[in-house]
């Protein structure tokens, strides 16, 4: 899983300048922590995220150029994630079987119950959703507005609200079992 | 009932999430639990990145390598290629001989080349060798040819040319035309005003050529040797001559010269006398 570090290798031949290194790594600390809980919830298999993120990151460092260059660069690296994912995503067919629970902080052994009753439950919701449902759900969650996940997505507003629609009919089950679970 | 509650459930994720009215949201406690459940706290912790230098090519890793592998190998080529010529016999090196200056022969001179022999007469001839190959240049001539070795000569006259690879013949020659005597080997001769083209004389045998027609006469034909055998005579030194003999004792030969002509010749002078081949 995660180890103390990610390393990415620059490729080209001339390596990159102090000052283009320095705006990488704020690059990545504003980005990495949305970038991860999108591709867990996404991928649902932290492994799975640490590997496609680094491999985005790796993507980016060498596209670096464009972002900088760019003037509306916002969700440029959310582009390269969903593809990095999608590509991932297409690679293992969807295979339900490798679905992993998701880590969370220091939880208390009744914690841990309840969690893993919810996390199954979270699970099997997220497996439920058609990746394009899928994805839109996971921002929503984050707390992105439309208008975000919209920009994000490269969707109109209209489009992100109609594929949450959806999203939201195919987990009504999982939402009536938790409401029960929470009774 | 059942589907009653489905849809009031729907309506109330709807409307939590704004999806119903537009811009206004209806809070929920359940549905934001709900939600919260969809959230990781796994961003607790950024790891600390590294970026690694760009890995040097493999091909650039090779390059140097090879680029001495290519180098010695140009170095040892050389080296040995001139080593190769400096062990070269000398020979080998001469293999263009320069073209040397014309000579111009007059009467009396004699040209003499390994054991060609050419001996002028009459009138005037250019003499040019050029790797090997000698070119003669006449149109007033009269010379005896004694070429007792392969050679690569060639005779140019206003009328013919005479091509020549090894034999013996006396060559009488003026603008207007002249003969060819032939006493051993063969010619091939390219007759350049007529339109016979190139005729083959073997030996012993003579043409006759004017400017408008040539005539090839054979020995019997000549009426001169009554059907005798030819003989052909050579010298001790070194001269070599076709004849008839007219009458053999122990001190001399009176012999007819194929050419033309009587000779004495001593016992004592004569290496070898043998029946000519005829060609």
């Amino acid at each position: 899983m995660s180890s103390e570090k990610i390393r990415v290798q620059q490729t080209g031949t001339v390596p990159l300048s102090s000052d283009a290194r320095r705006a990488f790594e704020a690059f990545y600390s504003t980005h990495y922590p949305l970038a991860l809980r999108y591709l867990t919830r996404m991928l649902q298999n932290a492994d799975d995220a640490y590997d496609v993120l680094t491999h985005s990151f790796e993507l980016a460092l060498n596209r670096f150029d464009e972002y900088l260059a760019s003037s509306d660069n916002r969700y440029w690296f959310f582009g390269i994630l969903r593809n990095t994912a999608s590509y991932f995503m297409r690679r293992r067919g969807e295979d339900r079987s490798r679905v992993l629970p998701i880590p969370r902080a220091t939880p208390t052994p009744e914690e841990l119950l309840l969690q893993s009753e919810a996390a199954s439950l979270i699970d099997r919701a997220l497996a439920a959703l058609p990746p394009k449902y899928r994805e839109v759900a996971v921002l929503r969650f984050q707390e992105m507005s439309y208008k975000e996940i919209a920009a994000a997505l490269g969707l109109t507003a209209e489009a992100v609200e109609s594929r949450m629609r959806r999203a939201i009919v195919k987990l009504e089950p999982f939402y009536a079992e938790f409401k029960a679970g929470q009774k | 009932m059942k589907n009653s509650g489905r849809k009031a459930r729907i309506r109330e994720m709807l409307n939590a999430e704004g999806l119903l009215t537009q811009d206004k949201t209806t809070p929920n406690a359940s549905w934001n639990r709900f939600k919260r459940e969809f959230q990781t706290d796994a961003t607790t912790h950024t790891p600390q990145l590294e970026i690694l230098p760009p890995r040097e090519k493999s091909l650039a890793r090779y390059l140097l390598p090879v680029a001495a592998l290519v180098v010695a190998g140009v170095v040892f080529f050389l080296w040995r290629w001139q080593t190769q010529q400096a062990t070269l016999p000398t020979v080998a090196q001469a293999e263009v001989v320069p073209k040397t200056a014309a000579r111009t022969f007059s009467k009396g001179d004699v040209y003499r080349s390994g054991k060609r022999e050419i001996l002028l007469m009459a009138g005037n001839a250019q003499l040019t060798e050029t790797a090997g190959k000698v070119r003669i240049a006449a149109t007033t001539l009269t010379a005896d040819f004694r070429l007792r070795e392969r050679v690569d000569m060639q005779i140019e006259h206003p009328l013919i040319t005479v091509t020549i690879t090894g034999t013996e013949f006396l060559f009488a020659v003026t603008p207007k035309g002249g003969s060819i005597d032939l006493r051993h080997g063969s010619l091939a001769i390219d007759l350049k005003q007529e339109h016979s083209g190139r005729i083959r004389l073997r030996a012993p045998a003579k043409l006759v050529f004017t400017v408008k027609s040539h005539e090839v006469i054979s020995p019997d034909k000549s009426g001169s040797s009554d059907s005798k055998p030819l003989y052909r005579y050579e010298l001790l030194n070194g001269e070599t001559f076709f004849a008839y003999q007219v009458q053999v004792s122990p001190p001399e030969h009176r012999v007819q010269l194929l050419g033309g002509g009587a000779q004495t010749v001593a016992v004592r002078d004569i290496a070898s006398v043998s029946l000519a081949e005829r060609e």
